[in-house]
């Protein structure tokens, strides 16, 4: 017999619905204030945590993998260079800038916008967001990481890949 | 670390294919793109040099709509396999959930196999993690060379540990292989972060 497979039945009561719309609200508050496209937070690891925004014309999993793979690479060659590692990165493109700014030590705030918005003015707000949202993104990203043994039971089909 | 995006209903599981230069991790990737349904995949992006070496990472996500109301995405990663890019293996390595060990047949490449799977484990060790806690699944690629080691050397070098990992031969061009492993290494996660038994788990050693 199936069983009852929700892994988000057992959210913790501390991260409910209401925290995760705080944090969209916030998102969109910020999508506002700047007129920026997009704008994501993935962990360090490439996790896509939240994004609101257009949709930026790619898929949000190769944008945040990438993401934090610059970072990664910005930091190992702060860390060569004896320095701290640069908290933020701008990229620019015909059309359209990246910034990459370092939320806390294990999330990334990612901001794709046009040149006509003013780089101070996302680097303002981006600053701004991250003390509103940085501990309510520590309390989710700790309520969504998974320990083994810790999702419920999965029917697996041995006759059946999973992926195929 | 395994992540659930409450927003997106969705776990997350991060799986880095690992192994010497030329050993076929990118033709792994490329063979998995090119079989599974477009629907559960997105673009494989590479990050390489003008000469199709890696440099920093190849990257594709799959997702499966396993259970009930949520999905789950695989994030798969390849590191460059060339000696020089040691710290750039440790950086893909954060947080990784499951490993792909891919070992090239040939015997000439027996020193590069090993120096690898010792390099693997040693940046394991510098993200916290060890071979004895992290999910992984074992590729003898490249089967269809004619001096290719056999597979009792294979596993007594790189499976011979209490607890042996499913082990794959493999011809990734051919996509021989491939997706068996894939599905291995699938299968053992979802197990390990479930409290699913381990009923239906590839055995030892399967082709």
């Amino acid at each position: 017999m199936r069983q009852a497979m929700d892994p988000f039945a057992n959210v913790p009561s501390s991260v409910g619905a209401a925290e995760v719309r705080a944090l969209q609200g916030a998102l969109q508050g910020f999508l506002e204030a700047t007129s920026a496209h997009w704008v994501a937070l993935c962990d360090r690891a490439g996790n896509l945590l939240f994004h609101e925004g257009k949709d930026p014309g790619s898929d949000v999993a190769i944008l945040c993998a990438l993401a934090a793979g610059s970072f990664a690479a910005s930091r190992e060659l702060a860390r060569r260079l004896g320095t701290n590692e640069f908290a933020e990165q701008v990229h620019e493109g015909e059309g359209l800038r990246i910034l990459l700014h370092s939320l806390d030590t294990e999330t990334l705030l990612v901001v794709v916008f046009q040149h006509s918005t003013s780089i101070g003015l996302v680097r303002y707000y981006a600053a701004k967001l991250a003390n509103e949202v940085t501990g309510m993104v520590e309390e989710i990203a700790r309520a969504g990481a998974i320990a083994f043994g810790q999702l419920p039971p999965i029917e697996l089909d041995p006759a059946r890949p999973l992926l195929s | 670390m395994a992540y659930i995006n409450y927003a997106q209903r969705e776990i997350q599981l991060k799986v880095v294919y690992y192994g010497c230069g030329f050993c076929g991790k990118t033709t792994n990737l490329q063979a998995i793109h090119h079989t599974l349904d477009p629907q559960q995949k997105s673009d494989l992006v590479s990050l390489a040099t003008s000469g199709d070496r890696t440099l920093f990472f190849d990257f594709m996500s799959l997702k499966t709509p396993t259970l009930n109301n949520f999905t789950v995405r695989f994030q798969l990663y390849t590191v460059p396999g060339q000696q020089i890019y040691m710290s750039t293996r440790q950086l893909v390595l954060r947080g990784a959930d499951g490993i792909v060990f891919v070992v090239d047949s040939g015997w000439d490449r027996m020193p590069e196999n090993v120096e690898s799977f010792q390099d693997l484990q040693e940046n394991l060790l510098a993200n916290n993690l060890s071979l004895a806690q992290i999910p992984c699944v074992i590729q003898y690629n490249k089967r269809d060379l004619p001096e290719s080691a056999n597979i009792e050397y294979l596993e007594y070098a790189f499976n011979n540990r209490a607890i042996r990992a499913p082990s794959f031969e493999a011809v990734a061009p051919r996509g021989e292989g491939v997706i068996e492993t894939l599905n291995a290494i699938a299968r053992l996660l979802m197990v390990k972060y479930s409290k699913t038994s381990q009923a239906g788990m590839a055995p030892a050693r399967a082709q």
